[in-house]
């Protein structure tokens, strides 16, 4: 008959041969990182890209941004061609946008987003 | 494990491009080792230690230094893996269990490794199984901070610790059936 104690020590004991298998694969695999310089060119090469990255989606933004606000004038000065003009170029610039902004994050989130 | 795998403060967040990529570097090692007890598949341990590292870069203003540095490196890397488990079983494109248990196996072994009854058990344990069960019980990470790492509930990882305890205790009996196969 098996006791909790004997279910205990049977656990403990599987958790230490657990932790000295993994240990076991961590020394038959040798991790190798590459150079230190590599390292640094890939850093500043991400950081790079994060950079261009950032500032293509802030003009992305006001590029939407500036023509609404446009048409948010005209709408008060009661310019209406020019108001119906300006929400039909608006529309035209967004839709597209909006679906390659789409696009790029479902190819993001594919890649694995965190 | 943990304290000895990750002497470095928590405070300490560098600004250059060079003092990143030292971190990182420092921290390669770890990350590998750790995907590879999580994954079993040494290519895609390093692929996603490649992509881990990566997204540590894009995303390093988001890391403000309260927890180490290993442990952020560690979720990204459990998400980018989780990630893949989710989009592979979507797209039914994965290598059978069997396959990449036996890819890993002659691996093992063509380096000089043992394998291990224990180790066959592993290999057999499901990825989202296997990753709570080395977070907890080899980096000492807590059921809240795992499940944090996972996204799911605490309640969720421990039942996945104990199911995957109670398939390893299934096939383990007693200190003799540990030996080389």
């Amino acid at each position: 008959m098996t006791t909790s104690s004997d279910h205990g020590n049977d656990e403990e004991k599987m958790l230490e041969a657990l932790g000295e298998t993994w240990a076991r694969i961590d020394a038959t695999f040798h991790a190798e990182p590459a150079p230190g310089t590599d390292w640094t060119a890939m850093v500043r090469e991400r950081r790079l890209l994060a950079k261009r990255k950032f500032w293509t989606e802030l003009a992305i933004l006001w590029s939407v941004a500036i023509p609404l606000l446009g048409v948010m004038f005209l709408l008060i000065t009661g310019m209406q061609t020019m108001f119906w003009i300006l929400e039909a170029v608006t529309t035209a610039t967004a839709i597209p946008l909006l679906f390659a902004e789409f696009k790029r994050a479902g190819r993001s989130s594919a890649r694995g987003g965190i | 494990m943990r304290e000895t795998n990750d002497q470095r403060s928590a405070a300490a967040v560098p600004s250059s491009d060079m003092e990143l990529a030292v971190l990182l570097r420092e921290h390669y090692g770890m990350l590998f080792h750790y995907l590879l007890k999580v994954t079993m598949d040494r290519p895609l341990a390093e692929d996603l230690a490649q992509e881990t590292m990566l997204k540590a870069i894009e995303h390093y203003s988001r890391y403000d230094g309260r927890s180490k540095f290993s442990s952020w490196l560690i979720t990204i890397g459990t998400r980018l893996h989780l990630d893949l488990l989710r989009r592979r079983r979507r797209e039914r494109k994965h290598l059978t269990d069997e396959a990449r248990s036996a890819a890993f196996r002659f691996e093992t072994l063509s380096r000089g490794g043992e394998w291990t009854e224990l180790v066959e058990s592993l290999s057999k344990l499901p990825d989202d199984v296997r990753t709570p069960l080395v977070l907890k019980h080899y980096y000492g990470y807590t059921y809240e901070e795992i499940a944090d790492m996972m996204d799911i509930s605490p309640g969720t990882v421990k039942s996945r610790i104990h199911n995957g305890i109670r398939k390893i205790r299934e096939e383990w009996k007693h200190d003799d059936i540990i030996g080389p196969r």
